[in-house]
């Protein structure tokens, strides 16, 4: 029996040391909960500087490359828990604005050295948002070696979203939000908002990623700085990991529509030279291929949407079919112009099929894009591609 | 001692759902997509048929031989010298393919979980888990099986239905756009994630109703199969077939992409992995336990448990042999040619035509 007693015990201590998990042991109060991550080109002048200080290191050339500039924003604990740092806790309450930024050559370099100036660790597992510097993405190389390092790391969510920044990423960590203490959830209600608002491309970073290396082509939500405010606005269209230019706003609320991405937005028109509101609750989009001869392609999108009038000029009778039709026919005509716009510009000035034209043959005529498939890249401009538009007033509110 | 070895027909299907989903789970998406693109689905469909046909054979053979397992069957069909062979092909495939098993279950937690976690230390507190359940035998085995059984499916159809939205379900199309050889070709590879089945040659004898042996096995290819299609379209849909074929585990990282909306919960990993790891115990134990079991029907000793920790360094030094991840999938596609085919496809035709031929066993 005290055999037996002696037995139990020696095998409960043995596994409380085996099963206590003490390799991965962090406090909570330990991690550095990380929100945002933006990255930028190191600044300039800062390569050579560097070169200059590493110069007699044998072996050091192979091991230098482009540097990138790696901001981490994460919250203050004891902040957020609404204690005044009175103790002061590591300087966290500097670090909080502008967050902290590290220069390397890889993204995990970076991690290592903020790990060596911080009293935390570094914890990836609720990154939210990664914001790209302009720089950055006009450096492809550079660009998918960063977005190498996301998809590879495991820590990583695929649900973040991704954002290209016009200018310098870092100054996104500058700002301080209004009505909201962390920077990430300032970023994810806007880019909520917004998505309704159908002038971004509500893409996560999984989607992204999918459509790059599906056809090379992509786009991501434009974020800019506006002194105290960000605006997340537009779209950055990339091919071939490098950023070929920025829609505006205006632009990307068509393109959105011809993506398929759009949901819900706001238009106005001037019928009769009085301006009537349409607010779009719904928007449906599909593909059709109207001539499957090679050489001449014509692809069909058609656009439908479903909303009500929101606002019109006083003294306007809008209860009134004739009338509504009429704004529809409206409606519909100047959609149709900016979507062509947008088309073209996406097709002659940027070659890019963002829109997913090619995606679309491979799926739903295999035998055309068989044909295709080896010089797309030239046949894409080349193609017809021809937006119709079906608005739908269904409510105009509560007065006639 | 309680009498511990017979297992009924509902505890058999369980036992084979659990056994044969297991770690394949997560690659084979990417598996069948390398094969045969978008006609992966189709791949996993014609897979779950041909291991219906084989288990059809197995059921038909142990159906011969009631009271036999490998061991005996094929001593009594091939004779002693020449059933040497066949238990050694048998014994090498099961000891290698749970310590393959054992190391990529292992790979995985160390990958999501436990980032600091030397990857001995993970395998090892499983290996002691293993031997714990296995000693007490084929019934205590399948009743842990049947009470997990609930909470898995619940996970597993919880992590299904979260990963449907922002799935783009056109990615599948074109439906038969890749060639018949290669969707045959993704069949055979997805073969390794339906074996399993093939413990029914040494367990036959403790299940209580042998003539609904096969019935049992369709209800649990039905369930796997459609677990598998799921899992499949889902990660096509999620991913493309571009970024299907570059992810090493597909379903890993289409759990790690769920977003519940609406919700402050993320990173539901944690609790789906957590899940996970009894979905690997409960494929390993029982190969754990095949091997003890056919070691002692080898030698001709009435206790298997003595073989539970004899085994178990071995199965611990094998997990350890591949260097890395690509070496360890390597490894993997080794067995499954060199071995698993002999195992579930050869081993049990030749056995069947052969008693057949020479009028053995029992007629129905």
């Amino acid at each position: 029996m005290s055999k037996k007693t002696v037995l139990i015990i020696s095998i409960i201590l043995f596994s409380a040391s085996l099963f206590s998990g003490c390799w991965d042991k962090v406090e909570i109060d330990q991690r550095a909960f990380v929100g945002v991550i933006m990255v930028d080109m190191a600044p300039p002048g800062y390569e050579e500087k560097v070169e200059e200080s590493v110069k007699n290191i044998p072996g050091i050339e192979k091991q230098t490359g482009k540097m990138i500039k790696v901001t981490y924003e994460f919250p203050n604990a004891s902040e957020i828990a609404g204690n005044d740092t009175g103790s002061g806790g590591g300087g966290g309450g500097e670090e909080e604005k502008g967050g902290i930024s590290s220069v390397a050559v890889t993204i995990d370099e970076t991690n290592r050295y903020i790990d060596s100036r911080l009293s935390r660790r570094l914890f990836f597992g609720f990154t939210q948002t990664i914001i790209f510097g302009e720089e950055l993405l006009k450096n492809p190389d550079k660009f998918e070696e960063v977005l190498d390092y996301f998809r590879r790391a495991p820590e990583f969510g695929r649900s973040m979203r991704v954002l290209a920044a016009e200018g310098e990423a870092c100054k996104v960590a500058e700002i301080k939000p209004k009505n909201e203490k962390l920077l990430f959830r300032y970023i994810r209600g806007i880019l909520e908002n917004e998505s309704s608002n159908g002038r971004i491309s509500d893409i996560t970073f999984n989607e992204f990623i999918t459509m790059l290396s599906a056809n090379g082509d992509s786009v991501m939500p434009k974020v800019t700085v506006k002194g105290d405010e960000l605006k997340i606005a537009g779209d950055a269209i990339i091919k071939d990991y490098k950023l070929q230019g920025f829609l505006p706003e205006y632009d990307s609320f068509y393109f959105n529509a011809l993506s398929g991405k759009r949901k819900a937005g706001s238009e106005s028109i001037n019928t009769n030279g009085l301006t009537v509101n349409y607010l779009i609750r719904n928007t449906g989009r599909s593909i059709k291929l109207i001539n499957d001869d090679p050489e001449n392609i014509e692809v069909g999108i058609n656009i439908e949407t479903e909303g009500v009038i929101s606002s019109a000029s006083a003294g306007m009778e809008i209860y009134d079919d004739n009338f509504i039709k009429k704004v529809e026919r409206d409606l519909n005509d100047v959609d149709e112009e900016s979507c062509s716009f947008v088309i073209k510009k996406l097709q002659k000035d940027y070659k890019n099929d963002t829109l997913l034209i090619g995606e679309y043959l491979r799926k739903h005529n295999p035998s055309l894009w068989n044909k295709v498939k080896d010089k797309w890249n030239e046949v894409y401009p080349t193609i017809k591609i021809i937006p119709t538009v079906d608005n739908k007033i269904r409510r105009i509110g509560t007065v006639k | 001692m309680i009498e511990n070895d017979k297992i009924t027909n509902t505890q058999l299907w369980i036992f084979i759902v659990l056994t044969v989903i297991g770690v394949g789970i997560f690659a084979l998406p990417r598996i069948v997509v390398e094969s045969a693109d978008e006609d992966g689905w189709i791949s996993v469909i014609l897979g779950g048929i041909a291991s219906i046909f084989l288990f059809l054979i197995m059921c038909r053979l142990v159906r011969k031989f009631p009271d036999d397992t490998i061991v005996e069957i094929s001593r009594k069909v091939f004779g002693n010298i020449l059933s040497v062979p066949v238990i050694l092909i048998f014994t090498l495939y099961m000891v290698t393919i749970i310590g393959i098993t054992l190391r990529i279950f292992g790979e995985v937690v160390k990958m999501t979980l436990l980032l600091r976690t030397p990857v001995e230390v993970i395998m090892i507190t499983m290996l002691v888990l293993v031997i714990w359940l296995t000693r007490y035998g084929i019934e205590p085995i399948v009743r842990f099986d049947e009470f997990v059984f609930p909470l898995i499916m619940v996970t597993l159809f919880f992590v299904l239905f979260f990963s449907i939205p922002r799935t783009d379900f056109s990615n599948m199309l074109p439906v038969f756009g890749s060639s018949a050889a290669r969707i045959l070709d993704g069949a055979y590879k997805a073969t390794y994630s339906y074996a399993g089945f093939e413990l029914i040659l040494l367990i036959a004898p403790q299940v209580k109703d042998k003539g609904k042996m096969f019935k049992s096995g369709i209800i649990a290819f039905i369930v796997i199969i459609l677990t598998y299609i799921s899992v499949v379209i889902l990660a096509i849909g999620k991913f493309g077939i571009i970024d299907t074929k570059k992810l090493i585990w597909p379903t890993l990282t289409m759990i790690r992409s769920i977003e519940v909306p609406g919700s402050f919960i993320e990173r539901l990993e944690g609790i789906v992995m957590s899940q996970w790891i009894i979905l690997a115990f409960t494929t390993i134990v029982p190969i754990s336990y095949a091997i003890s079991y056919i070691l002692s029907r080898i030698f001709k000793h009435k206790n298997f448990k003595h073989f539970t920790s004899i085994s178990i360094p071995i199965i611990y030094l094998i997990s350890l042999i591949p260097d890395n991840i690509v070496e360890a999938y390597d490894f993997l596609d080794k067995i499954t040619k060199y071995l698993e085919t002999p195992v579930i496809l050869i081993i049990p035709v030749l056995l069947l035509t052969t008693a057949v031929l020479r009028k053995m066993g029992a007629n129905k």
